[in-house]
């Protein structure tokens, strides 16, 4: 496809876009809310099906995950959503004169990642239309089947609540053939629309080409980084309860969410209890020879990140691929390593269950291996702690670059919010300027208003009583200047 | 939501709208106002008292705009809040908002 071609095809999805913007901005708060609760009620109706067409068509994780995905994407973004004001006059406080009105920001494109494409589209449908803007959604290039039906879903029961035409669009009908299309035209189709004039946002969850592409845009975006989470296991933790919960989110489907754990680091006084623990509910520790063999299935040398064949994968698959028996039943493979770095690849994120696993000789060096984690491709992302001692989650807290530390908490289902915790429930996790982001918030409804302030007159009463002549007074110090300025205030 | 067009002089026509224009009441008088317009040389879509458009009516006003060439269809007495539909839309003007 010609680049020209492809900007013909952008255009057509933000005319039609931009018209659905105009209608949307009339819309009562009532109305909205209307639609957005029909069009959760239908993403939940369907969370079944979709998840086993996900699973089928990527390749990747487990459907009775998935399907949690979609209830996460539909019910716990609707409950969080809800009450949210997204339409009118928000605020206005008398005492300082100002007005806050919500604005939609118009037309958004929303990147969608294939390891959460049907959740990852319900949900940015949500918060979309809760903020009246019309969207269009791009699904990867792996995962359109699943996505289109999703979206078309969502839209049906949108325009059963007389949502306007064309609020919810999606860039293909049908799954690309592989065979007889060169994905580099796919590209140059999301480029287009990208950079079109008319797109007001782009939502960005995926990789790191496709949240780049979408910074350089022109068009403002909110992207993801990458993660690296690593997890501290404090000699407070309760022992069990941490490595049982480290397992709910490390195997939760296959490992595909980025908040999920990617190294265990406990203190040496604990080390053995935690590998014991690890061991009796279904952790396989390698050996060094083995380390090196799941190294290079794992993880692509040359293009220095995980390897996409083992993303979403089971234990069973990936011993498979690197050639190594595993016992029957095995939870997650942990990788004992002794530093963090390119001369350990397992010390990188790859988003299947393999979990990197440190021993340190105090809480401080134990803390210093979770900031080298953190700061090895992950900055700006997630951590966890497991601890019952308030100073030092705290500390463990202020030494890590990351949007989330999650305390006591799976970090998979821990980061993306209201499971186990009341941060807002997201499938696009700010990771703050580390990350590359603007935000570290969970992205979500709030984000996708524009916020007009109305501001009254309201007197400054020092300057109004101040002589400003003696600002442009070079002789006079800054105190003197300090002292006239507050007198009798 | 109601609709009047007269036929004026020179092959004129004026369609004077009114009320909440949603999508189905805009559907119920399209057929009225495109044969009104069947033969028109200009037109005049009147949206006083309009206070609300549908997706439709931008396309009514689109069937309407290419009907009789641009620069023979214009659309009067809007509100602001219509007003800033039309622009939001990008169709301002194209379609030759008064």
């Amino acid at each position: 496809m010609s680049i020209e071609a492809a900007k013909k095809r952008a255009d057509d999805f933000l005319v039609k876009a931009k018209e659905s913007a105009a209608i949307f901005s009339q819309l009562s708060q009532e109305h909205v809310d209307r639609i957005v609760k029909a069009v959760y009620e239908a993403g939940f109706k369907n969370r079944v099906k979709l998840a086993k067409m996900a699973v089928k068509e990527t390749g990747m994780g487990r459907w009775e995950d998935k399907v949690i995905k979609n209830v996460v994407g539909s019910l716990f973004v609707y409950e969080d959503i809800k009450n949210l004001k997204t339409v009118g006059i928000l605020s206005d406080d008398r005492e300082t004169g100002i007005m806050e009105i919500a604005q939609p920001i118009g037309p958004i494109l929303a990147i969608i990642p294939v390891t959460n494409p049907t959740s990852t589209v319900i949900f940015k449908t949500l918060i979309a239309l809760k903020a009246r803007n019309p969207i269009i959604i791009s699904p990867h290039q792996k995962a359109i089947g699943c996505c289109v039906e999703t979206a078309k879903i969502c839209y049906e029961a949108a325009l059963k609540e007389d949502a306007p035409e064309n609020c919810i669009q999606w860039t293909r009908e049908e799954p690309i053939d592989f065979a007889t299309f060169d994905i580099k035209d796919y590209y140059a189709e999301t480029q287009a629309l990208m950079s079109h004039p008319k797109l007001s946002l782009i939502i960005a969850t995926g990789g790191g080409g496709v949240v780049k592409a979408a910074y350089t845009s022109g068009t403002p975006a909110y992207g993801v980084g990458s993660g690296n989470v690593p997890i501290l296991i404090d000699k407070s933790a309760d022992i069990s309860f941490a490595v049982k919960n480290i397992l709910i989110s490390k195997t939760f489907d296959n490992g595909t969410i980025c908040a999920s754990e990617q190294s265990i680091v406990v203190e040496q006084s604990i080390a053995d209890a935690v590998i014991k623990e690890f061991k009796a509910q279904g952790g396989y520790f390698l050996s060094e020879e083995e380390i090196k063999k799941v190294e290079k299935v794992a993880f692509d040398r040359e293009r220095e990140i995980m390897s996409a064949g083992v993303v979403g994968q089971s234990v069973e698959k990936i011993a498979q691929l690197a050639g190594i028996n595993v016992p029957a039943g095995t939870s997650v493979l942990l990788a004992p390593l002794k530093g963090v770095g390119d001369d350990y690849p397992l010390s990188s994120e790859i988003l299947c269950p393999i979990l990197a696993f440190y021993v340190a000789r105090d809480f401080n060096y134990a803390v210093k291996t979770c900031i080298d984690l953190n700061f090895h491709g992950g900055m700006g992302h997630s951590a966890g702690i497991y601890a019952n001692d308030d100073g030092v989650i705290k500390e463990f807290s202020t030494e890590m670059s990351a949007g989330r530390i999650l305390v006591n908490t799976p970090s998979s289902q821990g980061a993306i919010g209201g499971i186990f915790n009341k941060i807002h429930t997201s499938l696009t996790l700010g990771c703050g300027t580390a990350g590359k982001n603007i935000t570290t918030d969970n992205i979500t409804a709030k984000h996708l208003i524009n916020i007009q302030r109305v501001a009254r007159r309201r007197g400054n009463e020092r300057f109004s009583n101040f002589d400003a002549n003696l600002f442009y007074d070079e002789s006079l110090s800054t105190d003197e200047i300090l002292r006239k300025f507050n007198l009798n205030y | 939501m109601s609709v009047e067009c007269i036929k004026q002089p020179e092959g004129r026509v004026l369609c004077k709208f009114s009320g909440h224009i949603d999508t189905r009441k805009c559907l119920e008088s399209e057929r009225d106002v495109v044969s009104s317009i069947e033969c028109a040389r200009s037109i005049i879509f009147d949206l006083d008292g309009v206070e609300y458009i549908d997706s439709s009516f931008l396309r009514l006003c689109g069937k309407a705009y290419y009907k009789v060439n641009a620069g023979n269809f214009s659309i009067i007495n809007v509100t602001p809040a219509v007003k800033k539909i039309f622009k939001i839309a990008g169709l301002a003007e194209r379609l030759n908002l008064g």
